[in-house]
């Protein structure tokens, strides 16, 4: 499929050699610049590349993409934020699937390809006045790096699971179009469509699989639905549980 | 809507210098104007949901006399104990450092103006750094680190005099 150039996102690019974290540079950026709406921080090499609180994210330079865009989603109300999530991850998942790769969205923002984690999400908002005055969308997408570091839980790449060779420029152009085509679903306050596309894509929907729980004990359930909050809904002993973040851990 | 409600919006409405605020919802209507208001002035605002902060006034507010026109947005005087709450804005884990091992954002003695970042509240992997309003001094923090926190509940006391 052919998509039209992204309008706004990644308009501006602000691409660097090496940063820290592409996340971070953006931040500074929002607070010392004014940079534009949909801007796009990119990094050859990211050194000190961060996953979610305190956790990092490692990237081989010049083999993958690491990314982080600006946006101002005023008009998202602040309850409804993790339709930010779901339009990041629909959008990565699109692109895996543009190149016929089959990936999955694993609750609540992972990209799995068969049980292997291909690239993970950080989104940091500001918010002021109940408003959430900015968010930075971090996306670290494993493209062509075949080599990781044995420490690593179960990582792949598009490359890996293709064993072809990607031009990151190009893979970057089209994710960032996949990117605005579900945004805008946002700012149509289209949270329902977003939220059947990615529960189309959710990792482990319909299966019976074990979970641990937070004391340890592990349990069989059945992933059915998240809400729109992104609580996900689980079935266990034919009752629907909602779930939140600390509750459970996947058995990968 | 409730006196103290109407009571910290013309303050809101003081301290912003407008001269008229209109509100409508279901069977609400409220119109204030003060003594700025002409008819001239026809600048909209569009709705926002209520300031996350309040002011805690020493004293119970009684009747709220100040719904007709022209009354003007006089704030009621505040007795000098006030304390601004900063609250939480959306369900999540409260972090009061930018990570496991950095310092805390703010700590109690601590002066802080609007758009400093007070706090940083989790939510399904969203990480929201909360910009604080006020200006004062922290005089209090609520919450302990990495525990939960619901809507509107009560993040930080600041001094608005500190």
């Amino acid at each position: 499929m052919i998509f039209a150039s992204a309008l706004f996102i990644g308009h501006n690019i602000v691409r660097l050699e090496t940063v820290n974290s592409t996340n971070d540079y953006a931040l500074k950026l929002l607070t010392d610049e004014n940079p534009a709406d949909g801007t796009v921080v990119t990094a050859v090499q990211q050194t000190q590349g961060r996953g979610q609180y305190g956790s990092t994210w490692a990237s081989q330079a010049a083999h993958n993409l690491t990314l982080s865009i600006i946006l101002r989603p005023k008009q998202l109300p602040i309850q409804r934020q993790f339709a930010l999530s779901m339009v990041t991850a629909l959008a990565v998942r699109s692109l895996c699937q543009s190149y016929h790769v089959e990936a999955k969205i694993k609750w609540p923002n992972d990209i799995y390809i068969k049980r292997k984690k291909t690239a993970g999400i950080l989104i940091q908002n500001g918010i002021m006045k109940q408003q959430i005055s900015s968010s930075v969308i971090g996306i670290g997408l494993n493209v062509n790096q075949t080599d990781f570091d044995p420490s690593l839980p179960n990582p792949t790449s598009l490359s890996l699971e293709t064993g072809q060779t990607y031009d990151l420029e190009v893979i970057q152009k089209e994710l960032l179009e996949h990117f605005e085509r579900f945004y805008l679903d946002l700012l149509a306050a289209s949270y329902e469509v977003l939220r059947e596309q990615y529960l189309v894509a959710l990792f482990q929907k319909d299966v019976v699989r074990s979970y641990q729980r937070q004391d340890g004990g592990i349990f069989n359930g059945i992933i059915r639905s998240v809400t729109i909050q992104g609580k996900l809904c689980m079935e266990v002993d034919d009752q629907i549980e909602e779930i939140d973040l600390k509750d459970i851990k996947y058995i990968i | 809507m409730t006196a103290k409600e109407i009571k910290d919006l013309i303050k809101l409405i003081d301290e912003h210098k407008l001269a008229e605020f209109k509100y409508e919802k279901a069977d609400v209507k409220l119109t204030i104007r003060s003594s700025t208001y002409s008819k001239e002035k026809t600048s909209v605002l569009t709705a926002a949901p209520m300031a996350a902060q309040t002011i805690m006034p020493a004293h119970a507010p009684q009747a709220a006399p100040a719904v007709a026109p022209p009354a003007a947005a006089e704030p009621a005087a505040v007795e000098s104990s006030n304390l601004v709450e900063v609250k939480c804005p959306i369900v999540g884990t409260f972090y009061r450092s930018p990570g496991p091992d950095k310092g805390p954002f703010v700590q109690v003695g601590d002066t802080i103006s609007e758009g400093d970042v007070v706090c940083i509240v989790e939510a399904m992997k969203l990480f929201n750094e909360i910009e604080t309003e006020v200006t004062g001094k922290i005089v209090k923090v609520m919450v302990e680190d990495a525990s939960p926190v619901e809507y509107d509940q009560v993040l930080f006391l600041v001094d608005p005099k500190g």
